[in-house]
């Protein structure tokens, strides 16, 4: 590993902490180590790349060095007043077993060792790469930038969260290294697998969480195509699953803290790619159709948490649109025309949806397994747990539909080059719904071993006699 | 006892989904470390790195810079790159042909029209880098060549 990958570790490393910080003070409280990582990474991402644009919106040349300037002195005041005066550890987090997690580790160095050694591809350079090296050059978001005609395949239109964070890796090192930065995307993987195995630790033994985390990890086109690539796609998923994870269990548990985590997750989505306010759309119907069905609740405890989900996309969700408005610029690649004669895609979105769905060499046989089990556990689940199914399924539903206004020539090209990596936002959540449904499994599994250890006592006993 | 069944049947399911994913995984991991198999299509051979070092020496900075082509998605790649490599000087592209499409990146050009260097004062254009077009714009004055298909103009 060079010493420029080192660097840009220690650079995350930062973003951690700060991260934990604000995790700190929106939900105070103990954690597992594996969901305060995950959690810490998510948060301490949106904090640079918000700070950054906001600081670009007062003076664009010096954001950058006034956003590691306030992050660093942030982590050191607050790191070194636990360490030195009140004497506690950096990190407040239950224990979390090693051993357990190891094949997470493994498979995100794994992820590592093949991100290395390719390229950030071409939607890597254009989308996220050329911005970072813009705010590197520039100091910061310019106006400049967003005012000149590029052409549509720059995007301007996508939001900024990614770009940031490789613009804060090439201050870190000092050169706009494109090689370097594209360890950030295993770390997001592995962030994505910790998050993962908490989720479902919080309803399983270790062994079921770690099966399921190994399941999710290994999904062919996750595993060796999306998470050693330059792409947005699993940052995106692990900023939908945690919102969808802490959503849910706001459902189960009624705790506050538990739905502002899901609100800023969900937030923050959006700043990472713009499908995400597909999955800030069925989150918010899905609180709100649980607030109007919680009559026990008076009228006060529903609009305060209405009022929780909607104020971090006040601050985080709004300002980013309003920006775009004012540089007029609109989203590229789709035009929102009323045209009756797109209905005859239809059938080829249909299609394409179907296939998509049963491409094995893509997902395995993960979408033949959720449609199964949902056919025969979908009328037994409640509500939270009918909210991760739909988490799982609209988004890709809507988003396929959203094809109907591809202005591309053939659309069907279009359709094609995006169905795949739209169908892996939702295969995390996917296998969480799975996981929900395999609460018997792990009783199965016990009364499987202790059956096979008691009849190697049994033949050890007759060889012996 | 049917309850069981159905357990060890979704557990084999499990299994062989693991299974499968795994060595998916690890055939394709092998197959891009030893440099058989591409994640993504983006790649661009090697000969770029020079012109853009040929251009970020011949150009200044916050300039802005044309990318004379003809008019074709082969091109699209190493306009990407070099509008990267290049900033802070601005590479617009330019195709010597029609648009084919809405998301055509180009912007159309016609260099047998003798009004075609009106675009380039349009849009501010003072400096062009030529590729693959050596017939149409052969390297005359102002020209600073870099190959035989690939040279630099220095607009008026």
């Amino acid at each position: 590993m060079s010493l420029e990958v080192l660097v840009v570790l220690a650079g995350l490393g930062s973003i951690l902490l700060v991260g934990n910080l604000a995790l700190d003070w929106m939900a105070p409280g103990e954690r597992s180590g594996s969901e305060r990582m995950a959690l810490g990474f998510a948060l301490g991402c949106g904090v640079v790349a918000l700070l950054l644009f906001y600081l670009s919106l007062v003076y664009a040349p010096l954001a950058l060095g006034l956003t590691i300037l306030f992050v660093l002195t942030l982590v050191s005041l607050a790191y070194g007043k636990r360490l030195f005066v009140k004497r506690q550890l950096a990190l407040r987090c239950t224990k979390f077993s090693i051993l357990a997690t190891t094949p997470i580790f493994l498979l995100s160095g794994l992820a590592a060792l093949v991100a290395l050694k390719t390229d950030l591809g071409f939607d890597g350079w254009t989308d996220w790469g050329f911005k970072a090296r813009v705010v590197y050059v520039e100091g910061g978001w310019t106006a400049n930038y967003f005012a000149f005609p590029w052409p549509e395949f720059i995007h301007r239109d996508y939001p900024l969260l990614v770009a940031s964070l490789e613009a804060w890796a090439f201050a870190w090192l000092g050169q706009a290294d494109e090689h370097a930065i594209k360890i950030i995307f295993p770390f997001f993987y592995f962030c994505l697998l910790l998050l993962f195995y908490s989720a479902v630790r919080k309803i399983g033994s270790s062994r079921i969480a770690m099966l399921f985390s190994v399941l999710l990890g290994t999904v062919p086109y996750l595993a060796s195509i999306a998470a050693p690539s330059g792409y947005a796609d699993v940052p995106l998923m692990l900023y939908v699953l945690g919102a969808v994870v802490f959503v849910r269990r706001w459902f189960e548990r009624g705790n506050d803290s538990d739905l502002l985590i899901g609100a800023m997750l969900a937030a923050l989505g959006v700043w990472v790619k713009r499908e995400g306010i597909v999955y800030w759309g069925i989150n918010f119907v899905a609180i709100a159709i649980w607030l109007a069905l919680a009559r026990s609740k008076s009228a006060r405890v529903r609009v305060r948490s209405l009022l929780i989900f909607l104020l971090p996309a006040v601050g985080i969700i709004v300002p980013w649109f309003a920006f775009l408005s004012t540089f007029h610029i609109q989203a590229t690649d789709f035009a929102l025309v009323l045209d009756f004669t797109r209905w005859v895609r239809l059938p080829f979105i249909a299609v394409n949806t179907i296939r998509q769905f049963l491409a094995v060499d893509m997902w395995g046989g993960l979408w033949i397994i959720f449609f199964v089990l949902s056919v025969a556990r979908l009328r037994s689940s409640n509500f939270a747990d009918g909210y991760v199914w739909v988490s799982a399924v609209i988004p890709f539903a809507v988003l396929q539909l959203s094809f109907l206004f591809s202005i591309w020539v053939p659309f069907t090209h279009h359709l094609e080059l995006a169905s795949e990596r739209l169908c892996m936002h939702e295969i995390a959540i996917a296998w969480y719904w799975i996981a929900l449904q395999s609460r018997g499994l792990d009783d199965w599994f016990s009364e499987l071993i202790m059956r096979r250890v008691k009849r190697m006592g049994d033949n050890s006993c007759a060889r012996g006699r | 006892m049917k309850l069981n069944r159905r357990i060890a049947l979704y557990a084999l399911a499990l299994w062989m989904q693991l299974v499968f994913g795994l060595g998916m995984t690890l055939w394709r991991d092998t197959l891009t470390l030893s440099g058989n198999w591409q994640i993504y299509m983006g790649s661009i051979s090697h000969d770029l790195n020079g012109f853009t070092e040929f251009a970020s020496q011949n150009t200044p900075p916050r300039e802005i810079v044309g990318y004379l082509t003809p008019p074709s998605d082969d091109y699209l790649t190493r306009y990407a790159r070099l509008a990267i490599e290049l900033y802070p000087r601005r590479v617009v592209w330019l195709g010597n042909g029609p648009a084919e499409s809405p998301i055509t990146a180009w912007t159309s050009v016609d260099v047998r029209d003798s009004n075609w260097v009106r675009v380039l004062e349009k849009r501010d254009i003072r400096y062009v880098l030529i590729e693959g077009l050596a017939d149409a714009v052969p390297c005359q004055q102002n020209c600073v060549r870099f190959d035989e298909t690939r040279s630099l103009w220095v607009v008026k």
